[in-house]
C-alpha cells in the first residue's frame, strides 16, 4: 500500500477531485463499458487509488479499458471526474513502467473487440434491429 | 394587551408559532398564501416514525388555531415588505381576491359540482381535477371555497356564472377586487415553508417523459385514501396496480450540480414509512430502496429503519442511480444502477419514487432579500448556530423549513422558539395577560325547569333536503316526548338563523337543544356559541349529523335516510334531556418556571423566559454552572464554545427574576400543571444536615433539562490504551496543552471509529451528533498539522443538512473514509509499548487493511442519565424504550412531556447538538409561556366525576389513565379526579365495575337511553321503557 | 333445528337489520364524515353513537344494546399508535376481545361483534366497512335475544375473521 498515491493522482491536472468521492456508485451505474463487462467498476478503482493499492490499479487492464465517453463525469454527484482521473492513472502506469508488452497485446485485442461491438451494433441500430441480445463484449482474452 | 406579532405561513410551524403566541395573550395576524392552512403537512398521508395519520393529528392544531380568540387569520394573503423597528413593525399585505365571500360562505359545497371547468387540483399535486371555483382541499380552514381567476369562465370571458346563481347566501362576489393594507407588529415570525425538488429530473431521472416516475409528495397523495386514487397504489399510465417499485434516495440532495450540495435531512426516513405503508397496502409489492447512507439519525428512526429491514422485507440497496429509461414493457422503468458492491446492474420497475429534497422556493428568498433578512448560499435563512431562531434582521424570526431542511417535530420546535423570541418584543404585561377566564358569562339557571327541547333541523340547501323529508324529520320532532318546539330550517349555520335559534329559545323557554344538520366536529362550537349567546349553557346541547352521515352517504334510499334521520333526532332528544349544565373549572395558576438542569439548554430556557417577564427558579446539582457543554471545544461550524457558554452564564447570572440553586439536589417533586413544588437539599455537608434543611420551591410548570453522559466504551481496547479516547476526550484535550497523548501537530495517523455503542443491539439508537463531530475534530487535526494520515471508519456518514458541507470539506482535504459492517467491527489490539493496532475489512475492495495509528478516537454513543428514572418517577413522566424522556407527541408536541406543564429540552430528551439543544430550549421556554401567562387555568368541561357513594376504590381508573389524571386517595379509599389534569377520554368511564366514574357530555345514562330510542320501534314503546 | 334455520331465512328476505355503531370522535367519526363528503354510499342500517374515545366504552354498553334488540354492533376506533388520548384504543380492544369471547360462549355469533379501526383520512374504507358489518350481521338472520337456542349458534364455525379486518 502507498498511502502517497491518492496525493500523486490529486497533484496531476484531472484528479484533483479524487478524494471527493463518496462511493455512491452514480459512475459505475452509468458506464457503457461496465455494462458490458463485468469486472470494469469504476466506484472500485477510485476506491482503491485512495487506499494505495498502486501495483493493482496501475497494472491492471481496467484502466486502459475506459473510453472515455466521459458518461461518469455528468453523472457524478459531487465532480470526482473519473475519466480524467483514469487519465491521470494512465499517465502514471506508463511513467511508473508498470505497462508491459503483453497487457498491450490482450488491451489490442480488447480494441479490436470494442471496434467489432460497435459495429455490430451500429448495423443493429441501422437495420432498426433492436435485438441486441445476441453481441457481447467480453473483457481479456477469449 | 401586548402588541401583535404576524406570522407569516399557515403550515405546521407557522400554525404552532400563532397557537403558542396567542395562548401567551398575544394577538396574532397568520397569513398564508393559499386559501387554506395547513401547508405541506396537510398533503402527507401519514407521519413517520409512528406511521401516524397527518390529517388526524394535523386538523384538530388547525381548528384550534383558527378560532382561536387572539388569532386572525388572512387567507390568500402574502407579505409584500416590512417598514420600522422591533416593537412597531408596518407590515404591508397583500389579500388576493378569493371572489368568494369568506364571512357569507358556509362550505356548503353546492357550487362545486356545476362549475363546467376542469383545472388541475394542487392540493393532490395535479393528478386529479377539481371546478374553477373549489376548495383547496376537502378539509379547508377557513371551509369556504375559492375562485380560479385564470380559469373561471366568468372572470375571464363574462359567461358562465352559475356559481353566482346556485349560491344561497350571495357569497360569490366576482367583482372583488385584490387588497393592500398595513397591520402593526411588533415583531414577526416567518414561517413560509419549503418546496419539494428533484433536481435535473427531466435529463436524468425521466420525471417529465416518464409518467411513471413521480416524486415523494406525489406519492404521499397516492397513497392517501382521500388522494386521487383512493389510496391504490397503482401507476398513473395504466392503473395497474404497482408489482415492484424503486425508491431514489438524494434525488437531487447532496449534488454539486443541483447547487444542493446539503442534505434534505428527512428523505430518508420519509422514503422509509413509503415503504412500510406500501408494504401494508400491497404485500406482496417488491420494495427496493437506493441511497448512499440511510440517515435514520433522528429520535426513534433507527428502530423504524431496522424493523423494515428486518421484519418487513423491504430492500436497501447501496447505490445511487445513475439514469432511467423506458422499460421493455409499455410503462415500465429501466433502472441503471451499482450492484451492491459488485458493477453495473440493470433493474426494471413498475413505478419510481424520487425522494425529493426541501429547498426554499424562489419567492421566499426574493421576499427574505426584501426584509433584509440574510440568506445562506442555498436560499435558507442565515441561521447563527448560537441564536438559532433569530435572524440577521432584528424582530424577525424563523421557524420550520425557511431555517433549513428539518422534519416536523424540529419545525414545531422551531415555531414554539421562535414565539418564545417574538412574544419578548410583544412586550407581555404579567399582570394583564388578557387570556380568556372562565366563568364571565352567566347562563340562566335550568336546573329546577322541566324539560323543553328545541329541535332544529336543517336543509343545508339541497345538501339535506335535496334528500330527507326535512319537513317530515321536523313534524315528527314535535311529538317526541319533551320537545316544545321543532323547525326546519334552509341554513341553520347562517348567522340569521343563529339568531332565529336565540328567539326561538327565548319564546319557548327552551332548556335543551337539538340540531339535526351536519358533522358536531365542525359545527358544534358554532351552535355552543349561538345558544350561549342566548343565555342558555352551551353543553346544553345536541347534535345530530344528518348529512355528512345521512343525506350524502344514502341518496339512493331518500325513504330510509329520512327514518334514520328521526331516529337520530329523537335519540338525540334521548341524550340532550340528561344533558347537564357544564362548566370549566378555573385552577390557581402560579406565574414561576422550575428548571431542573444548569446546562446550556436550562440556561437558555432560563434566560428566555426571563427575558418574557416570567420569574425562573434554576436547579443545578453541580455547584458550576455550564453542564455538559463546558466541555465542548469549538461548535460543529468550528466556532468556539466557551465563549458563548460563559456570556449566557453571565447573563442568567445577572438576571433579576432567575434564581439560581446550584449545588442543590431534588428530593421529591409534587403537584400538577400550575401548580409544581420542588422539594430540595441544599449544598449542606452530610453531617451536618437537618430535616427542616429542606427547601421548597413552587411554580406552575417544569422544565426538564438535565442533559445526557458519554457512554464509556468497553470494546477497542478503550481501557487498555492511551492512545484510544473519545471523541468528547479528544476535543477537550484539543483545549488545552499536553492533552492529548502527543502535541496535536505531531500526530501522524489518526483513526476515527463511529458508531461506537450506538445502532447496536442493546441500545438500537443513532447518536445523531457524532458523525458531524468526528468530521468537525478530523478537519480541526487536519488543519493543525495538514500532513497527518486521518482515516474515519463509519457505518452510514449521517452529516445531515449543511453538516453535508462538512463532510465534502473533508474528503476535500483528503481525510480517507471506509466503512465498515456492523457484523465484522475493526478489531483493535492494543501493544506492549502502548501502541495499538487495528486491522478492518474495507468492503468495497473486500481488502484487509491494518494500521498502527498514533490515535484512535471512538464516537462513544450518547446516553440517558442514569438518574433519568429516578426524576421520571418523581415528575410522573415517562421515559422512552432508551430511557430518554418521551415526549407526548412525537410529531406535534415534541417538547411537551406526556404530563401537563413539563416540559423537555436538550439532551434529556435524546441526542442533539449544541444548536438544536438550544433552539429545543428556546422552544421549551415558548410553550412554558403559553401556560404562565395565565392567571388560572381552565379545566375542560367534559371531565370524569366520580360518585364517592359507588366507588370500592379499587384503582382500575388510576391503572388505565394515561394522564395521571384519576388516582385512589388511599385515606378516603375513593377515586378522585384532578380536573385539570382530565383530558375527557372516558377510558376510566369505560373500566369502571360499579359506574362509579362517568363521563360529562358522555355519561352512561346518556348513552343508554341513546341506545334504547334508536332500537325502540316507536314512540309508545319508548315511552314504556323507561327510556323517555 | 333445520326448520329454525328455514325460518331464519324466510326472515332474512325482508330483514333490515339495526346495527349499533360505537365512533371515536377523532378518527373513525372523521372517517364517516368524509365518506359523506367524498358522496360514498352505504346501508343505511347503522346508528352512530359518538364516543371521545373507543377506550370510554364500557363493554356493559354493547351488552345493553344487544339486550335492547340491537342486530349487530359496530366498534370503531383509530388505528393501533393513533389514539388521540394515547393508549385507549389498546384498552378497548382488549376489553372487547375479552367481551366478543363471552359473548360467543354465551350464544352471540360473531358476524354480530365487529371490532375495526379507521383514520381520518379513510374514508372509502369506512364505507366498505359498513357495507361489510351489514353483510356479516344480515348473514345470521334478525338477533333472537340471549335465549335462542345453543346448538343454532354451535354450528357456526368460531372466529372466522376475514382478511384481518374485524376481530
Amino acid at each position: 500500500m502507498n498511502k502517497e498515491f491518492k496525493q500523486t493522482i490529486k497533484g496531476r491536472p484531472g484528479g484533483e477531485n479524487l478524494s471527493l468521492c463518496y462511493s455512491c456508485g452514480s459512475c459505475t451505474a452509468t458506464c457503457p463499458v461496465s455494462e458490458q463487462v463485468e469486472s470494469f467498476n469504476p466506484r472500485l478503482i477510485i476506491k482503491k487509488s485512495l487506499l494505495g493499492f498502486q501495483e493493482e490499479v496501475l497494472s491492471g487492464e481496467e484502466i486502459w479499458q475506459c473510453i472515455q465517453c466521459r458518461r461518469c463525469v455528468s453523472a457524478c454527484p459531487q465532480n470526482v471526474r473519473f475519466a480524467d482521473i483514469v487519465r491521470v492513472l494512465r499517465e502514471l502506469a506508463v511513467e511508473e513502467e508498470y505497462y508491459q508488452k503483453d497487457l498491450e497485446a490482450n488491451l489490442d485485442d480488447f480494441d479490436k473487440k470494442v471496434l467489432r461491438f460497435r459495429l455490430e451494433s451500429l448495423e443493429k441500430v441501422l437495420t432498426g434491429d433492436k435485438d441486441f441480445s445476441d453481441i457481447e463484449l467480453k473483457a481479456g482474452g477469449d | 394587551m401586548p402588541d401583535p406579532v404576524v406570522v407569516v405561513g399557515g403550515g405546521i410551524a407557522g400554525i404552532q408559532a400563532a397557537t403558542d403566541l396567542a395562548e401567551m395573550g398575544i394577538p396574532v395576524y397568520l397569513i398564508e398564501k393559499s386559501p387554506s392552512l395547513g401547508g405541506r403537512m396537510a398533503q402527507l398521508d401519514k407521519t413517520f416514525p409512528t406511521n401516524d395519520c397527518s390529517t388526524c393529528i394535523l386538523a384538530p392544531k388547525i381548528t384550534s388555531c383558527y378560532n382561536h380568540d387572539n388569532v386572525t387569520t388572512y387567507t390568500m394573503t402574502e407579505l409584500i415588505n416590512v417598514e420600522g423597528e422591533p416593537g412597531n413593525f408596518r407590515v404591508r399585505l397583500k389579500k388576493r381576491p378569493r371572489y368568494v365571500n369568506e364571512e357569507k360562505c358556509t362550505g356548503c359545497g353546492d357550487c362545486l359540482d356545476k362549475c363546467p371547468v376542469s383545472i388541475p387540483d394542487e392540493y393532490n399535486m395535479e393528478m386529479s381535477e377539481y371546478g374553477a371555483i373549489h376548495k383547496y382541499q376537502p378539509q379547508a380552514v377557513p371551509n369556504v371555497a375559492a375562485i380560479d381567476p385564470e380559469r373561471c369562465l366568468k372572470l375571464t370571458k363574462d359567461k358562465c356564472g352559475v356559481c353566482e346563481k346556485v349560491c344561497n347566501f350571495d357569497a360569490v362576489e366576482y367583482e372583488q377586487k385584490e387588497k393592500k393594507f398595513i397591520v402593526q407588529a411588533a415583531s414577526i415570525v416567518y414561517a413560509a415553508g419549503y418546496e419539494g425538488f428533484a433536481g435535473d429530473l427531466v435529463s436524468e431521472y425521466g420525471y417529465k417523459d416518464q409518467d411513471n416516475v413521480v416524486t415523494s409528495l406525489e406519492y404521499e397523495r397516492i397513497l392517501n385514501a382521500a388522494g386521487p386514487t383512493d389510496g391504490h397504489i397503482v401507476r398513473p399510465t395504466d392503473g395497474e396496480e404497482a408489482r415492484r417499485i424503486a425508491f431514489i434516495h438524494c434525488s437531487g440532495s447532496r449534488d454539486r450540480r443541483t447547487d444542493k450540495n446539503y442534505c434534505s435531512s428527512v428523505c430518508c426516513t420519509y422514503s422509509i414509512k413509503h415503504a412500510l405503508i406500501t408494504k401494508e397496502h400491497l404485500k406482496d409489492t417488491e420494495v427496493d430502496l437506493y441511497y448512499m447512507d440511510i440517515r435514520t439519525f433522528g429520535k426513534g428512526f433507527e428502530r423504524y429503519y431496522n424493523r423494515a429491514q428486518e421484519t418487513e422485507g423491504v430492500n436497501f440497496i447501496r447505490s445511487r442511480v445513475s439514469e432511467i429509461e423506458a422499460g421493455s414493457q409499455p410503462g415500465d422503468l429501466k433502472l441503471k444502477v451499482t450492484d451492491g458492491d459488485n458493477g453495473f446492474a440493470e433493474e426494471e420497475y413498475d413505478l419510481v419514487v424520487l425522494a425529493s429534497g426541501l429547498a426554499p422556493t424562489q419567492e421566499v428568498t426574493d421576499t427574505l432579500q426584501k426584509l433584509k433578512v440574510r440568506t445562506n448560499k442555498y436560499g435558507f435563512i442565515d441561521i447563527d448556530e448560537f441564536n438559532p431562531l433569530s435572524t440577521s434582521r432584528k424582530g424577525i424570526f424563523g421557524c420550520g423549513a425557511v431555517n433549513g431542511p428539518r422534519d416536523i417535530p424540529e419545525s414545531v420546535m422551531d415555531a414554539s422558539g421562535a414565539a418564545a423570541l417574538a412574544g419578548q418584543h410583544a412586550v407581555l404585561d404579567v399582570n394583564d395577560m388578557g387570556v380568556e377566564s372562565a366563568g364571565e358569562q352567566e347562563y340562566r339557571v335550568t336546573q329546577n325547569e322541566r324539560t323543553r327541547v328545541g329541535v332544529f333541523v336543517c336543509h343545508c340547501g339541497t345538501n339535506i333536503a335535496g334528500v330527507i323529508d326535512v319537513d317530515e324529520v321536523a313534524r315528527r320532532a314535535r311529538e317526541i316526548p319533551f320537545v316544545e318546539h321543532a323547525e326546519d330550517v334552509k341554513y341553520l349555520c347562517s348567522s340569521d338563523s343563529q339568531e332565529l335559534i336565540g328567539d326561538r329559545i327565548e319564546e319557548h323557554n327552551l332548556n335543551r337543544i337539538v340540531v339535526a344538520s351536519c358533522t358536531p366536529r365542525t359545527h358544534e362550537p358554532l351552535f355552543m356559541d349561538a345558544i350561549a349567546e342566548a343565555g342558555l349553557n352551551p353543553y346544553l346541547l345536541e347534535m345530530t349529523n344528518i348529512r355528512d352521515q345521512g343525506s350524502w352517504v344514502h341518496k339512493e334510499e331518500p325513504e330510509k335516510a329520512t327514518w334514520k334521520a328521526y331516529e337520530l333526532v329523537r335519540a338525540g332528544v334521548a341524550r340532550v334531556k340528561n344533558a347537564l349544565p357544564l362548566e370549566r373549572g378555573e385552577v390557581d395558576n402560579i406565574a414561576r418556571a422550575l428548571i431542573v438542569g444548569g446546562g446550556a439548554a436550562g440556561l437558555t430556557a432560563a434566560l428566555e423566559l426571563g427575558k418574557l417577564g416570567f420569574p425562573v427558579s434554576l436547579v443545578e446539582r453541580e455547584t458550576e454552572l455550564g453542564g455538559h457543554a463546558s466541555k465542548l471545544e469549538h461548535s460543529l461550524e468550528g466556532r468556539p464554545v466557551q465563549p458563548h457558554l460563559e456570556r449566557l452564564i453571565k447573563e442568567v447570572r445577572e438576571h433579576e427574576l432567575i434564581d439560581i440553586y446550584a449545588g442543590h439536589e431534588i428530593k421529591d417533586i409534587s403537584g400538577f400543571v400550575g401548580n409544581y413544588k420542588l422539594e430540595l437539599i441544599p449544598p449542606i455537608p452530610e453531617e451536618a444536615k437537618k430535616e427542616d434543611d429542606l427547601l421548597e420551591i413552587e411554580g406552575g410548570v417544569v422544565i426538564v433539562a438535565t442533559g445526557g453522559q458519554e457512554f464509556e466504551p468497553e470494546e477497542y481496547s478503550y481501557r487498555d490504551s492511551d492512545r484510544v479516547i473519545t471523541q468528547l476526550e479528544l476535543e477537550e484535550g484539543l483545549g488545552q496543552p499536553n492533552g492529548l497523548p502527543g502535541e496535536a501537530e505531531e500526530l501522524e495517523e489518526i483513526y476515527m471509529i463511529q458508531c461506537v455503542g450506538s445502532r447496536e443491539e442493546d441500545r438500537p439508537y443513532c447518536s445523531r451528533i457524532c458523525c458531524s463531530q468526528a468530521l468537525r475534530n478530523a478537519v480541526n487535526l487536519k488543519e493543525r498539522n495538514p500532513e497527518a494520515e486521518i482515516t474515519i471508519l463509519y457505518r452510514e456518514m449521517r452529516s445531515y443538512g449543511y453538516y453535508e458541507d462538512l463532510y465534502r470539506q473533508a474528503r476535500d482535504l483528503g481525510i480517507n473514509f471506509s466503512r465498515y459492517e456492523v457484523e465484522n467491527k475493526p478489531r483493535v489490539t492494543a501493544e506492549d509499548n502502548g501502541r495499538v493496532s487495528l486491522q478492518y475489512e474495507e468492503p468495497l475492495s473486500g481488502r484487509e487493511i491494518t494500521a498502527e495509528p498514533d490515535l484512535l478516537v471512538l464516537a462513544a454513543a450518547i446516553l440517558p442519565r442514569d438518574d433519568n428514572l429516578e426524576l421520571s418517577q418523581m415528575l410522573k413522566t415517562p421515559l422512552n424504550e432508551d430511557n430518554f424522556f418521551l415526549e407526548a407527541h412525537v410529531k406535534l408536541r415534541p417538547v411537551d412531556s406526556a404530563t401537563d406543564g413539563i416540559f423537555l429540552a436538550g439532551l434529556s430528551h435524546g441526542p442533539k447538538n449544541y444548536s438544536e439543544s438550544l433552539a429545543q430550549s428556546r422552544a421549551a421556554a415558548g410553550r412554558a409561556a403559553s401556560i404562565l401567562a395565565r392567571e388560572y387555568l381552565l379545566t375542560q368541561a367534559t371531565v370524569a366525576e366520580v360518585d364517592e357513594e359507588l366507588c370500592i376504590a379499587c384503582g382500575d381508573c388510576e391503572r388505565v389513565c394515561a394522564y395521571k389524571a384519576i388516582e385512589v386517595n388511599e385515606e378516603e379509599d375513593v377515586a378522585e379526579v384532578n380536573r385539570v389534569l382530565c383530558k375527557g377520554c372516558g377510558n376510566c368511564t369505560g373500566v369502571c365495575r360499579p359506574h362509579a366514574v362517568d363521563l360529562h357530555g358522555f355519561m352512561n345514562q346518556q348513552i343508554i337511553d341513546e341506545i334504547e330510542t334508536l332500537l325502540a320501534e316507536d314512540v309508545s314503546e319508548l315511552a314504556k321503557s323507561g327510556g323517555v | 333445528m333445520a326448520t329454525a334455520r328455514k325460518e331464519k331465512q324466510e326472515q332474512q328476505k325482508e330483514f333490515d337489520p339495526k346495527i349499533i355503531a360505537f365512533l371515536c370522535n377523532w378518527c373513525s367519526y372523521a372517517a364517516a364524515d368524509l365518506a359523506g363528503s367524498s358522496r360514498l354510499q352505504y346501508p343505511s342500517n347503522i346508528r352512530t353513537i359518538r364516543i371521545p374515545c373507543t377506550g370510554r366504552l364500557n363493554p356493559l354498553l354493547v351488552i345493553k344494546a344487544l339486550n335492547k334488540g340491537a342486530d349487530g354492533i359496530l366498534v370503531s376506533g383509530c388505528h393501533p399508535g393513533d389514539c388521540h388520548y394515547i393508549d385507549g384504543n389498546y384498552y378497548a380492544r382488549r376489553r372487547f376481545t375479552m367481551l366478543k369471547d363471552l359473548l360467543e360462549f354465551s350464544g352471540v355469533e360473531p358476524e354480530r361483534l365487529n371490532f375495526t379501526w379507521c383514520s381520518a383520512a379513510e374514508g372509502r374504507r369506512f364505507a366498505e366497512i359498513v357495507r361489510k358489518v351489514v353483510d356479516r350481521v344480515e348473514s345470521v338472520g334478525p338477533w333472537q335475544g340471549f335465549l335462542s337456542e345453543p346448538d343454532v349458534v354451535a354450528e357456526k364455525e368460531a372466529g372466522e375473521i376475514e382478511d384481518g379486518e374485524f376481530l
